[in-house]
């Protein structure tokens, strides 16, 4: 044993030599018969597993959502295309890529026209804001800052090193 | 001795292999990684959470933590050096998250809920006749948690992670006679803190 060719090294006592035999026999019994991870452990881990970093530079790593993106597309194609197509297969196919243009844009031009009525509602706000209602929006914000704060911090608390 | 080292360079050779095929894309092979570790890691992160379901937790967070930072190990290095440097500060971390909290002087809980308190000094004239062999564990598992956190952690390492001590020297960056200086402390320690007559 290692342990033993150290002690031997470093002159110790041969009583001393045999007890810290005696414990390593004692430790590596009780190691061998100490609970062990739950069997399901591996396949857990390996389900849970988070989409890392390095796998967004992996090509494999986007045949999965690349498959997805264009099954839904032929299927949204197929859908509309088919049933136009009967009557004029060009003109099908320009109401097809309008309709996709305005599922993709319309989030961003919804935003983008919601502006002018946002910059309008803060003026209105602003006019109209008594000091009750001012402490009453102060408190819900901090009070929501809080709870956001604090879930941030327990999972970043929980974030193996 | 010899047939060991030539287990270890073997595993060492195939986690590498395991760690290159994940790395290209190959993500099942993470499960048997995970299934080549998790017994020692489990054990060792054991001895520092004293509570199976945190030392479950434990263990996951850090296998997730390594299949996130998989790009980042180096393969001229042991895989379990990296692993079980990265368990021990989770492990360490664990500690200092529950350090508010007072640990008490007992063993967790039995299978039946029921817990027992441990004095190493009880005296008992015979304790190998008298203790089974799970209080005999439970006064181990107490002394070990009664240790300084340094020798805790190597004799984890030595034991329950069942790491040869090069590794444990290059994990903790100290020269190899360090090592089995300070493992032989903790060893002494250790029979200090167990009941009389068990070692």
């Amino acid at each position: 044993m290692e342990s033993e060719e150290h002690m031997i090294e470093t002159g110790a006592a041969a009583a001393e030599i045999e007890l810290e035999r005696k414990l390593e026999l004692l430790l590596d019994e009780m190691v061998a018969s100490s609970p062990a991870a739950p069997p399901d452990f591996a396949a857990r881990a390996a389900t849970r597993r988070p989409f890392a970093a390095w796998e967004v530079r992996l090509a494999s790593a986007w045949k999965v959502p690349a498959l997805a993106g264009a099954g839904l597309l032929s299927a949204s194609a197929a859908v509309f295309v088919a049933p136009l197509g009967q009557l004029a297969p060009q003109a099908a196919l320009t109401v097809w890529g309008n309709l996709v243009t305005a599922a993709l844009s319309s989030s961003a031009s919804a935003a983008f026209s919601a502006a002018p009525a946002l910059a309008a509602a803060g003026e209105v706000l602003r006019g109209s804001v008594t000091p009750a209602l001012g402490l009453l929006v102060l408190g819900s914000g901090a009070i929501f800052g809080a709870a956001t704060f604090a879930s941030l911090r327990r999972r970043t608390a929980r974030a193996p090193h | 001795m010899w047939h060991d080292a030539v287990v270890a360079e073997k595993e060492e050779r195939d986690d590498a292999e395991l760690v290159r095929r994940i790395l290209a894309g190959e993500g099942a092979h993470f499960e048997t990684l995970v299934a080549r570790y998790q017994t020692r890691l489990y054990r060792f992160i054991s001895r520092f959470t004293r509570d199976a379901e945190d030392a479950r937790d434990v263990a996951q967070e850090v296998f997730l933590k390594v299949y996130g930072a998989l790009d980042g190990y180096d393969p001229r290095y042991r895989f379990s050096t990296w692993l079980f440097r990265i368990a021990g500060n989770a492990a360490i971390d664990h500690l200092r998250r529950r350090r508010g909290r007072t640990v008490p002087l007992e063993t967790p809980p039995d299978e039946d809920g029921e817990t027992r308190g441990i004095d190493p000094r009880d005296g008992r004239p015979d304790p190998l006749e008298d203790l089974s062999r799970r209080r005999l564990r439970q006064a181990i598992d107490a002394a070990i948690a009664r240790l300084p956190d340094d020798y805790r952690e190597l004799i984890s390492l030595r034991h329950y992670g069942e790491l040869p001590y090069e590794e444990i020297a290059e994990l903790k960056g100290m020269p190899l006679g360090t090592v089995k200086n300070k493992l032989f402390r903790a060893r002494q320690a250790l029979r200090d803190l167990l009941p009389p007559g068990i070692v």
